[in-house]
């Protein structure tokens, strides 16, 4: 098994493919931009490997919670600093 | 990216997480509001891969938040991380409440040399050329079907942006059944595949078997 630091599950899986793919910097645009210069024929599987990685950031981060539960929390959250306070405030 | 309910309070917007910390070590409820809205949204997100249940998920982000509030005092002044600070707290109050995992657990792990840098294997289930929507359709059936911990490194991988060593801490186990985790996931996506040919196969055997 020729080992390919480039094939698309190592990409997934890889830093500074996923660092590049979800908060692009110069240093990275520069370097992956150059890399594709360089490789050409690796353009396919670098389209489809940041596809994979933006797909398993959008799906793991569904659970966001709703404005409704938000301010629930918050509420909770409010109330119990204000009862902690209440012996010390006035 | 985080639920904004919140939001009259942008004067700290621009402050980085260890400076709103200190403010909030202060007593600064300013401070406190800028953390919980920046973190209650992705750490809801987060808790909802340790329990199904909303309730019981929506108390722990409370009680993170709470609990700080009433220890802020004693916090300590230099954490290296607050949203690692806090992605801890909150999986040891979920944890603790169900006692699911004992803390050590560390099952079926492969070992290090079953884990290619390149599974050329694996290729064939990512096809390269495959159509978005497909690819779509792949993940999320794919994160609906693996188990808890896998789901929970991918999160912490992908969404949450932590580091391999970060995700060992936070998931209290080594480095290595980090790597295996998000491996043996992405690796599901060709299983699943295997397992529909195979259901496939099984039927039609199954069909010609009937027939004679």
């Amino acid at each position: 098994m020729k080992h390919d630091p480039y094939s698309l599950t190592a990409l997934i899986r890889s830093d500074d493919f996923i660092a590049w793919v979800l908060r692009p910097d110069e240093n990275s645009e520069h370097h992956w931009q150059l890399f594709l210069k360089n490789y050409p024929e690796k353009t396919k599987v670098l389209n489809s490997a940041r596809e994979y990685v933006i797909l398993l950031a959008k799906d793991t981060g569904r659970h966001q919670p709703s404005i409704v539960q938000s301010n629930k929390m918050w509420e909770a959250v409010k109330s119990q600093m204000n009862n902690e306070e209440k012996p010390t405030v006035q | 990216m985080y639920n904004s309910a919140n939001t009259s309070h942008i004067s700290l917007a621009g402050e980085t997480d260890q400076q709103v910390w200190l403010q909030l070590r202060e007593g600064d409820k300013k401070a406190f509001t800028e953390l919980f809205n920046r973190y209650h949204g992705i750490l809801y997100n987060y808790g909802k891969k340790l329990s199904s249940d909303s309730s019981i998920v929506e108390d722990a982000v409370q009680d993170v938040f709470v609990d700080i509030w009433r220890l802020k005092c004693s916090l300590a002044e230099n954490i290296t991380s607050v949203k690692f600070y806090l992605y801890r707290a909150l999986r040891r109050r979920i944890h603790q409440g169900s006692e699911k995992f004992p803390v050590t657990d560390e099952i079926s792990l492969l070992p290090d040399y079953l884990i290619p840098h390149n599974n050329s294997d694996s290729e064939r289930i990512l096809i390269e050329s495959e159509s978005a929507f497909l690819m779509k359709q792949r993940i999320n059936e794919l994160l609906s079907t693996l188990p808890e911990r896998q789901i929970e490194a991918l999160t912490l991988r992908y969404f949450d942006n932590f580091s391999t060593a970060e995700i060992a801490h936070i998931m209290n186990v080594t480095e290595k059944s980090v790597r295996n985790f998000i491996y043996r996931a992405l690796t599901s996506l060709r299983q699943n595949q295997q397992i529909s040919a195979s259901a496939l196969i099984t039927c039609l055997l199954t069909l010609v078997n009937n027939l004679f």
